[in-house]
């Protein structure tokens, strides 16, 4: 009995989107595995209407397998994933019928031409054949592909592709935009203007997005709200500016030689600091205790309080420990930090 | 959090406004599938370049050699329907190799989450393989009149027998389709082709006739549904005494049609659940 009832309510959510908390994507305890792999494990996100979302972890994290999920490309093992308030594994068509989607990987026939790419896609969405000349028209000078558009799709360069896919996503004018690393192989020029595009874009209508991508700097400055996730499971959700500022404030780095051990004692015993880690300098991995040894290191010490007042007092903290500082500078956290804080693993971009 | 999944079945069609949706995706896949084939003069070249060989070398050599048929029918009018089959065939297949291919690259994604029932995708590159094979079955006819006067074009037969061309094809399109759902890689697929391709062609009445066959091989060539088409074929477009009977040849062929899309659609179907769409 109990079972029916909680399947009902959940019915109910799902079947009234004109009344549904706002969100415009949910998902409870969504599960996904592949064998003995599992890619998403009980996952719990909320993506408010109109917002943007980025999705960050690791590779092989599941952020692919999470947006398979959501664009019913997949079905889910268990749990329940509503995208525009339609329940993805009963109602798959009224989820498609509001989405678009680019895929991580090149997904586009290769001997049509941009244009009948393009048109073929607004006829699997019913666009009647001006609206589909219209749109193409406006997508296809912000992607600039204007000169290339007539041309069959193999002669284009990766980024042209790229660009087509996201011309293509936004033909529907979807309400909900999935995109799996949509800047991933542009140059920085295009990178900007699709950001660009895409704010502008969220000005102009009430567009959700959810993107992966492994751009910190992409995330922090386009994204509403952020999700690591890794190994299939949410490790951290926040905005960015909340998860940076979990971090402490700003980051010191201290460059110099000496007895290391000694100073990492001394370290933890003040606490005016959060958390400190040595690696060797410039390479950013941390080296495991015992290790260092001689050499140039780094010390990366996250502080409790603005970095102001404490940079001369952990200089002069470090020289009385028998660490030579030869340089001292300062770094804002970015979510960079954010990220090998939850994971462990440092992204580079 | 013990929710349960309702495993939806893959391509059922039951919502209202479905069906539409069906066939706008199966429409708009055609189209697709005819704009690429237009656009790409080697495949039906290739697709032509065998039948028409056919009849010219292996059909221009043995009329030398066989004496005149029943009724005083040249031999290259004797060997167009297998010939015309055969490229049917070919089409049927390369249909098939649309789907793998855009299985394979991953354009089939595309398709997968716009709104259509998947089942369009399948029948999408269905009916344009079928539309291939009897535009090349019309082209060989064609070709089969030029080269043999005893070949008279008249409109009811042409028209019945290329719609015999249609029930075959449309069987082999099914098989296709079902390889092509299951096969891991295109070198695969092509190996089956090839392995496939000629006895179908050999053991069946396409180039000679039954009675002078042994007949073991009479009996394989029985199992053979090309031998049925071929028989209605001829008894359509030439009215030369059955082999077997118009009858049979219909049953068996609308059987065959209906065996090979059912297997094709089962296979697809089982694809799709696993990747669990
Ligand atoms: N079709 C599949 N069959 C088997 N395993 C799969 C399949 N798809 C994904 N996986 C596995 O699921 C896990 C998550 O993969 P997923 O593609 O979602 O990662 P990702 O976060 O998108 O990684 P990336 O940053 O590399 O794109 C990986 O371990 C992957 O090997
Ligand atoms: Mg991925």
């Amino acid at each position: 009995m109990t079972t029916v009832f909680n399947q009902d309510r959940e019915g109910k959510i799902t079947q009234n989107p004109a009344s549904h908390g706002g969100y415009a994507i949910e998902t409870k305890g969504l599960s996904k595995s592949f064998d003995k792999v599992k890619a998403v494990t009980s996952l719990d996100l909320k993506v408010e209407e109109g917002s943007l979302y980025a999705l960050l972890g690791p590779n092989g994290a599941g952020k692919t397998t999470t947006i398979n999920l959501l664009t019913t490309l997949i079905a889910p093992d268990s749990g329940l994933a509503t995208v525009a308030g339609y329940n993805v594994a009963t109602q798959p068509n009224q989820v498609r019928r509001n989405i678009g989607v680019t895929f991580q990987e090149v997904a586009l026939d290769r001997n049509l031409t941009g244009r009948s790419l393009l048109d073929i896609h607004g006829r699997l969405y019913r666009l009647p054949q001006a609206e589909i000349k219209k749109r193409t028209q406006q997508l296809i000078k912000l992607v600039e592909l204007e000169d290339v558009l007539d041309r069959q799709v193999k002669t284009f360069s990766g980024g042209m592709k790229r660009r087509l896919e996201l011309a293509r996503g936004l033909l529907t004018e979807p309400r909900i935009l999935f995109l799996d690393e949509p800047t991933v192989g542009l140059d920085p020029h295009n990178r900007e203007r699709i950001w660009a595009y895409l704010q502008e874009l969220r000005s102009k209508q009430n567009i959700t997005i959810m993107l992966t991508t492994h751009y910190l700097d992409e995330a922090e400055r386009l994204a509403d709200k952020v999700g690591i996730i890794d190994e299939g499971k949410l490790v951290v959700e926040g905005s960015p500016g909340g998860l940076i500022a979990s971090l402490g404030t700003d980051v010191v780095k201290l460059t110099g030689t000496g007895d290391i051990a000694r100073f990492k004692e001394i370290l933890r015993e003040q606490e005016w600091i959060a958390a400190f880690r040595v690696a060797r300098a410039g390479s950013e991995e941390e080296t495991p205790a015992g290790e260092e040894t001689s050499g140039l290191f780094d010390i990366l010490v996250n502080l409790a309080s603005e970095a102001g007042r404490s940079v001369k007092p952990l200089v002069d903290l470090a020289e009385r420990s028998g660490f030579n500082v030869e340089d001292v500078s300062l770094q804002r956290p970015t979510l960079n930090e954010v990220f090998f804080k939850y994971t462990g693993r440092r992204l580079r971009d | 959090m013990a929710t349960v999944v309702k495993k939806r079945a893959v391509t059922t069609v039951k919502e209202s406004g479905e069906w539409s949706g069906l066939l706008v995706g199966i429409y708009t896949l055609w189209l697709k599938h005819m704009r690429k084939f237009r656009s790409s003069p080697v495949e039906i070249l290739f697709t032509l370049a065998t039948p028409v060989l056919w009849m010219l070398l292996f059909g221009v050599c043995m009329t030398g050699m066989v004496t005149e048929f029943q009724g005083g029918l040249g031999y290259q009018a004797f060997i167009t329907p297998g010939v015309m089959l055969l490229t049917g065939l070919t089409a049927a297949i390369l249909g098939g190799t649309t789907l793998l291919l855009e299985r394979v690259n991953g354009t089939l994604k595309e398709y997968l989450v716009a709104p259509i029932p998947r089942l369009a995708v399948l029948l999408g590159s269905m009916t344009s393989g079928l539309t291939k094979a009897i535009l090349q079955a019309i082209a060989v006819l064609v070709a089969g009149c030029v080269l043999d006067s005893t070949l008279v074009f008249r409109v009811l037969p042409f028209l019945a027998a290329i719609g015999v061309v249609a029930l075959f094809c449309l069987g082999f399109v099914g098989l296709a389709s079902a390889f092509a759902s299951q096969a891991k890689s295109m070198e695969s697929y092509h190996s089956l082709i090839m392995v496939m391709n000629l006895p179908v062609l050999f053991i069946s009445n396409a180039l000679y006739p039954l009675e002078i066959m042994p007949s073991t091989l009479r009996g394989l060539a029985l199992l053979n549904p090309t031998t049925y088409a071929v028989d209605a074929c001829r008894i359509l477009l030439f009215g030369t005494k059955p082999e077997i009977g118009l009858l049979i040849d219909l049953v068996v062929l609308v059987l065959f049609m209906f065996g090979g899309l059912y297997y094709g659609y089962r296979s697809f179907n089982k694809v799709m659940q696993k990747i669990g769409a």
